[in-house]
């Protein structure tokens, strides 16, 4: 995939979350159809997959979210044994998808992705 | 009430989530977002989780119908909406050969581990450049056995022949075994 100045600064965003919290694991920014734009997720299979996933889960949630009276989606949050999957709307473009361990405080997690999501909308403009 | 989940799948832009929005009696449930791959040459939107309709054929009997993303990547969709189906729909786009490879990719993949019944639809059989369904059967390799319609899934009424032509081959194989 091409590599642009926005992507660049995308990735050093997404590097600058983790580096704020230490429980942050995986960071990812994803099209709403399910197309990774940057990630710091170590491999590229690995991305398709979290990417494809998110962009499903977040539509099914939107889904019923505006079904159910709760208007458009801000937050989808996963808790497993394992640890925790958020997914956050970048405005009205892309997901911002972070995997962090079970310990992370959700409460910082969600405030540094609220941080993040609000810079990484001005790349889609 | 009887409730029969059928589950419709073909390649990218075949035509399936116009397919169940054409007969469902319900508002349909759909995921569709801004297509921004070479996806977005075919058509504007694409399905990224599912679709979900419904449609009371006799006063006993309900189908629910399930369409997944066209996809590759979308994979994971296409086993968890297969979980508990009693037949497939296979689209195909009648108009695009260049498609017919991926759909007997497709085939396989809801085939290879379990035994369901299947019907493949040749959509858009409204369109000049149309292949013919003995046609598409011969480029899909499919035995002599398998059902093989012609459609135009904007049509209630043809939409609708399709559905009962699955019901029937249910049957069919229900009794074989």
């Amino acid at each position: 995939m091409f590599v642009g100045n926005r992507q660049l600064a995308m990735k050093s965003e997404l590097l600058r979350l983790q580096a704020v919290s230490s429980d942050i694991e995986a960071a990812a920014v994803i099209t709403l159809d399910g197309l990774i734009l940057t990630s710091t997720l170590p491999d590229s299979a690995e991305e398709d997959r979290v990417s494809a996933m998110s962009a499903a889960l977040l539509s099914l949630a939107e889904r019923i979210s505006l079904e159910l009276g709760r208007g458009y989606l801000e937050q989808v949050f996963i808790r497993g044994v394992g640890g925790d999957v958020l997914l956050m709307a970048v405005g009205e473009q892309a997901v911002l998808t972070v995997m962090s361990k079970r310990e992370a405080k959700l409460g910082m997690l969600i405030y540094y992705m609220r941080r993040s999501a609000k810079e990484l909308t001005t790349y889609f403009n | 009430m009887q409730t029969v989940k059928m589950v419709i799948t073909g390649a990218v832009a075949a035509g399936k989530t116009e397919f169940i929005k054409a007969i469902s009696e319900i508002d349909v449930i759909s995921t569709e977002r801004k297509a921004t791959d070479e996806t977005s040459l075919l058509k504007k939107e694409t399905t990224v989780a599912m679709d979900f309709g419904r449609i009371a054929i006799a006063e006993d009997l309900v189908l629910h119908l399930f369409g997944t993303p066209g996809q590759k990547r979308f994979d994971f969709m296409w086993e968890i909406l297969s979980e508990g189906m009693l037949g497939l729909i296979v689209l195909v786009d009648s108009t695009r050969p260049d498609t017919f490879r991926e759909t007997s990719r497709i085939i396989d993949f809801f085939t290879a581990y379990r035994k369901t019944p299947f019907i493949v639809v040749c959509n858009k059989q409204d369109v000049e450049n149309a292949w013919q369904p003995e046609d598409i059967r011969l480029s899909l390799r499919l035995a002599q056995d398998v059902k093989i319609l012609p459609c135009v899934a904007k049509d209630r009424e043809q939409v609708r022949k399709v559905l009962l032509e699955l019901l029937y081959t249910i049957l069919e194989e229900a009794e074989d075994d």
